[in-house]
């Protein structure tokens, strides 16, 4: 029996837990080991990838109940071009309106520390977009990962 | 986390091995913290083995940063891997932070 192409897709459901991320990160890697994607365009996605998941762990859900984020990967292969749905069911949110820019030029002392991770999406993604539906937060980051 | 030091001169060299993100960021900070106290105030973290940091691993960078500008140390990085230099840039560290190319780049500014 021969191996066929890699799937296009994968789908995973993380528990809203910062634990879930070591599951996230493997889960990832195997996916972009099975479509070869380069290595600065794979580093970035997990980069933005785990920043938003962690985001939405830490700060969506106003309750202590367990909930699930899904996260969905697509390769789209004549484009070269990955696309990741983030969904959860914890308050409606818009990272990408509602975090302000970080002040990149403040001096050291006065440096904040927040809004890098949407800061990436911004700078390391080709597209970001954020849609509220059926209870839902949809955020969905792509990036052609070249040839 | 990995955080094996040498001297060379005044300057402790350290050199971080892996991925710095939200699960381990706080005890690299408290290691390089440690080395502060106990009286390190010229530290250079040699990057070359992290091959992966997040924002919770510059947020620790930058309060490393931080502290040893208070006691007016130094603190330099070099020799990052190409995909975290690039997280420095967009973070506009490399404006607050001296990063060089090579270790002895950075220890030749230092001394």
């Amino acid at each position: 029996m021969t191996e066929g192409p890699a799937e296009p897709t994968l789908r995973l459901v993380l528990k809203n837990d910062s634990f879930e991320l070591g599951r996230l990160r493997t889960a990832f890697d195997d996916f972009a080991d099975r479509h070869r994607i380069p290595d600065q365009a794979r580093f970035h996605l997990q980069l933005c990838l785990e920043e938003m998941v962690l985001n939405v762990i830490t700060y969506g859900f106003d309750d202590d109940a367990e909930h699930e984020i899904h996260v969905d990967f697509e390769v789209r292969i004549d484009s070269r071009t990955v696309i990741v749905n983030i969904l959860d069911d914890g308050r409606r949110f818009d990272p990408l309106t509602e975090v302000p820019q970080p002040e990149l030029d403040a001096e050291l002392e006065g440096r904040p520390v927040g809004g890098l991770g949407v800061h990436f999406v911004r700078q390391f993604m080709d597209e970001a977009s954020y849609r509220h539906e059926r209870g839902k937060n949809r955020l969905t980051l792509t990036k052609n990962v070249g040839p | 986390m990995e955080l094996s030091g040498e001297r060379d001169g005044d300057v402790l060299v350290l050199t971080p091995e892996g991925r710095i993100d939200g699960s381990n960021s706080a005890d690299f900070q408290s290691a390089v913290m440690e080395r502060i106290d106990e009286g390190s105030e010229s530290i250079l973290l040699d990057f070359a083995g992290i091959s992966y940091i997040s924002s919770a691993g510059l947020r620790a960078v930058l309060i490393l940063a931080k502290k040893l500008n208070q006691v007016s140390g130094r603190f330099a990085l070099c020799s990052m891997q190409k995909s975290v230099q690039s997280v420095f840039e967009v973070s506009g560290f490399v404006k607050i932070i001296d990063v060089h190319p090579g270790r002895e780049d950075a220890l030749a500014a230092m001394r």
